[in-house]
């Protein structure tokens, strides 16, 4: 009988993608700017998409008191001003409106989260929601452990019938291997790891996801992703911004636990990682944590050898005069906090072993870029005639993550004309001009994927740990270290220092 | 420009148009030729060049490609072949770059048309998938419409040109069933009612109104169409046909069906613990009336005594569809979905970007033909 299938007979097909079990999304910190310029604005395309099911709620929560009605009018305010769609059309949002509820909490108040359950269980039987419940913690990380004991302690993590029950938590999980096991020992004390979707909204990037589909959905290049055919790889994330009135914040971060512990780490885990025996989650993200485990550990008494730091001074960005970081709002004038961070990674296995790995990632560089950059062996025999800069003509694979997502393969070819003159070509593949559609947004992805109950995009356990624990070294060192940090004027491409760790080993970093 | 017929002064053309757009590129830009597929366009009549211009904008931003145009004029008995060639650039004003798609357009009169397949193999860029849009009435006899949906991998068709909708929808289906695996069918009026289909199946998400599949024991569809004819709405027929072919149903042996001079259409099917009673109600509207054509409601009856109803209706600008869920008299939801009334050069972007056969659609059409046979 048809419906008895476990799945809707009416959808999961060419044009009819499937949809989520209905279910209550409940976002801790509701009045936070990532619910307002993500969260709810992702969550009301997905509903114009059709994409929400039938039954379907959000209850925001946060320490404020307000109506459902205020709570409604704020939201349809940060829709209207984040969301992707070109206008909030009134009837739609009226019916999505009226699936969006109020309820503070306060995990220093008890009686707050009785009445969340209350709240839960009224728009759960109003709604028709069969006890699915997806909680997102949208708070700062110092929030996350008490509002997930709040929520062991009142049952709130166990379904009354047969719903299933899942929690999001966002970057940083933890800023050490430390405090990132802690976290993770709290979180699993409540919920179990399958419960437990780990975001980094890198992975929701449709380019991102495209390393998967340019790697194994053709047979042309893997032969080459080898030691014995690529000399290195340069992985960059740059930002042509300041931290834009967020000193406090960065000031206990750094551009190592900000950017490259979860970002880059995972997009080099994608480069780097073994086939997966299938797109399935448990596959992917086992190939992706193999990967981690065979880093060479960088020796404590030899960090400097593969990391780098620097802090941006004032300089010039994009015709403008900006402030060095010590300048910044919320930064303390003798930080030594890095804005910039470089790395080298070495792979300890058989495809990989003595191929660097440089990830680096800075605030107030020149322009806004992150790409991947495969830099292939050079020929083992020019017969052709050397140009004065032969290092600039190895064949390269660019893959560009944002903007100008695509991928660029570089060439030598030979220059028209009756003497045999060769020079590098580019060939380009651009998503924009290639597929006219417009790609989903990250958080989208991102939420009808944890509602859905697919975790690929979302990060182990296992893979978050292992990340800080490769890192412990620097963040010591740099922690105990000289009082001063390198500087690098603001609009460079970081610290001189940076380009010294690359032409040590006879490599230059690309200007993206 | 025109040129006689010769695929290598074609060539020649495109090739010569790239290099002047190259180098009439300002100081710092660049010319990129994008292809991704290879689309034949096939339109028997006039076709105003500002449409066909319009038409060609809107796809080619979305799928550069080479666009082969052919304007058929199968009245005249002059044989007569012109093709003119050109190139539609598109700045990408960030990157300083202008993305452009090859254009052949072909004139053909007469005995000329018969040579038609034989001009556009050779013009296919090689490696890029071929898809046929068949903008006018199909010609299912002709030899040239046989030859060039061999050609193409996946073949656009709109039931709407078709002066005999149920005639027509039981020669797509032969059609398909003759094809081989790896060639596609698709009817624009298909593509029209995804928003109503999406509406109508984001019921059955709830799994507690899933239990309802089974006890469908009425369907009724309502459209309204412009124009004479007593056809049965194609797109009501598809509508039917999905929900059956989906649910299982199996028309009833001994048909009971009724076609009447209003376009009222009804059968009978059997399914799992019962038999479901399908009712396709037309109404035709002037030409001076402002409605639009299209599917105006769906309601499905279910329950022990009928007592649930899922319903879906077209809002007054039908520029929405409000779904609701009752039982008895209590309304357990409500909810307004976006009905996107795509023009036809979005229509034709949506079907270019799917390369492979549509399952559910053949089902549903099988459905149908098994049905008006």
């Amino acid at each position: 009988m048809v419906s008895q299938l476990s799945e809707n007979p009416l959808s999961d097909e060419l044009r009819l993608e499937k949809n989520p079990d209905p279910c209550t999304v409940v976002i801790f910190g509701a009045s936070g700017d990532l619910a307002r310029r993500k969260l709810v604005p992702a969550l009301y395309s997905l509903y114009q998409q059709d994409r929400l099911s039938e039954g379907f709620a959000i209850i925001g929560s946060s320490r404020s008191g307000q109506s459902h009605q205020q709570f409604r009018e704020a939201m349809k305010e940060s829709v209207e001003e984040f969301s992707e769609e070109e206008t909030v059309d009134s009837d739609s949002w009226s019916d999505f409106s009226e699936s969006l509820f109020y309820c503070a909490s306060d995990p220093s108040e008890d009686s707050t989260y009785d009445d969340l359950q209350a709240c839960l269980e009224k728009v759960e039987r109003e709604q028709k929601i069969p006890g699915n419940r997806l909680f997102y913690l949208s708070t700062p990380p110092s929030a996350y452990a008490p509002i997930i004991q709040k929520l062991g302690e009142k049952g709130l993590n166990k379904s009354s019938g047969e719903g299933w029950m899942r929690i999001v938590i966002e970057k940083p999980i933890g800023r050490d291997l430390e405090s990132a096991r802690e976290l993770n020992r709290k979180v699993l004390g409540v919920f179990r790891e399958d419960q437990v979707y780990r975001i980094d909204h890198y992975l929701g990037k449709e380019t991102v996801q495209n390393i998967l589909a340019f790697r194994f959905g053709n047979s042309l290049f893997e032969p080459l992703w080898h030691r014995h055919y690529i000399d290195h790889i340069q992985i960059t994330a740059a930002e042509s911004i300041g931290v834009e009135g967020r000193g406090g914040y960065y000031e206990r971060s750094g551009a190592l636990r900000d950017m490259i512990q979860n970002h880059l780490f995972q997009v080099f885990s994608m480069i780097a990682m073994e086939p997966p025996v299938s797109l399935e989650a448990h596959s992917v993200r086992e190939e992706k944590t193999k990967v981690m485990r065979a880093l060479q550990p960088i020796p404590p008494s030899r960090v400097s050898e593969f990391a780098v730091r620097g802090q941006y001074s004032s300089g010039s960005v994009n015709g403008s005069r900006v402030p060095g970081y010590r300048q910044e709002e919320g930064v303390d004038p003798c930080s030594k906090t890095e804005t910039f961070a470089a790395l080298k990674l070495y792979v300890d296995n058989w495809r990989w072993a003595e191929v660097p790995f440089y990830l680096r990632s800075g605030k107030r560089l020149p322009k806004r870029v992150s790409e991947v950059a495969i830099q292939f062996k050079r020929p083992p025999h020019l017969i052709f005639q050397e140009s004065v800069d032969a290092s600039s003509e190895v064949n390269s694979l660019i893959l560009r993550i944002q903007p100008e997502e695509g991928i660029t393969l570089r060439f030598r070819a030979k220059v028209p004309g009756q003497s045999i003159q060769i020079r590098p070509v580019n060939m380009d593949f651009r998503y924009g001009t290639t597929f006219g559609r417009k790609s989903p947004e990250a958080y989208q992805r991102l939420l009808l994927d944890a509602m859905i109950g697919d975790p690929t995009l979302f990060l182990r356990r296992d893979m978050v740990e292992l990340s800080w624990a490769h890192l412990t070294p620097v963040l010591e060192a740099w922690q105990e270290g000289p009082s001063e940090i390198p500087l690098y004027e603001a609009g460079g491409w970081g610290p001189e220092q940076a380009h010294r760790f690359l032409e040590k080993d006879g490599r230059v970093w690309r200007s993206p | 420009m025109s040129v006689g017929l010769s695929i290598r002064r074609i060539e020649e053309e495109l090739s010569q148009l790239w290099e002047g757009m190259s180098s009439q590129a300002e100081e710092g830009t660049s010319v990129i030729k994008a292809s991704v597929i290879n689309l034949i366009i096939f339109q028997s009549g006039p076709w105003s060049s500002s449409a066909l211009d319009s038409i060609l904008s809107d796809v080619t931003r979305e799928h550069p490609g080479r666009i082969l145009v052919i304007l058929a004029d199968s009245s005249s008995s002059r044989e007569a072949l012109d093709v003119q060639v050109t190139a539609r650039c598109y700045p990408r004003v960030r990157e300083r770059k202008q993305v452009c798609c090859e254009c052949v357009r072909i004139e053909a009169a007469g005995p000329a048309l018969q040579e038609i397949p034989s001009l556009v193999r050779p013009l296919l860029v090689p490696d890029l998938p071929v898809a046929l849009w068949w903008r006018t009435e199909p010609l299912f006899e002709e030899r040239i419409f046989q030859q060039l949906t061999r050609i193409a991998g996946r073949t656009i068709l709109d039931s709407n040109t078709m002066a005999d909708g149920l005639r027509g929808l039981t020669l797509l289906s032969d059609l398909i069933q003759a094809g081989d695996a790896q060639s596609a069918v698709t009817d624009l009026n298909w593509a029209r009612i995804t928003q109503w289909r999406r509406a109508i199946a984001g019921f059955f998400d709830v799994p507690k109104w899933r239990a309802h599949l089974d006890s469908i024991h009425r369907l009724e569809i309502d459209g309204t169409f412009r124009g004479g004819g007593k056809d049965v709405s194609v797109q009501a027929l598809l509508m039917a046909g999905w929900l059956g072919s989906r649910l299982q149903w199996k028309v009833k042996e001994q048909r009971n069906s009724v076609s009447d001079h209003d376009g009222r259409f009804a059968f009978e099917a059997i399914r799992e613990g019962g038999t479901t009673i399908v009712e396709i109600r037309r109404r035709e509207v002037n030409r001076s009336e402002k409605a639009e054509q299209g599917l105006s409601r769906v309601a499905l009856f279910a329950g022990p005594d009928g007592t649930t109803l899922f319903e879906a209706m077209a809002s007054a600008d039908r520029r929405h569809i409000q779904t609701s869920v009752r039982q008895n008299s209590d309304i357990l939801s409500q909810r307004t979905h976006r009905n996107l009334l795509e023009s036809e050069s979005c229509m034709i972007c949506r079907e270019l970007e799917i390369l492979s056969r549509d399952e559910a659609y053949e089902s549903a059409l099988q459905f149908v033909s098994r049905l008006i046979e």
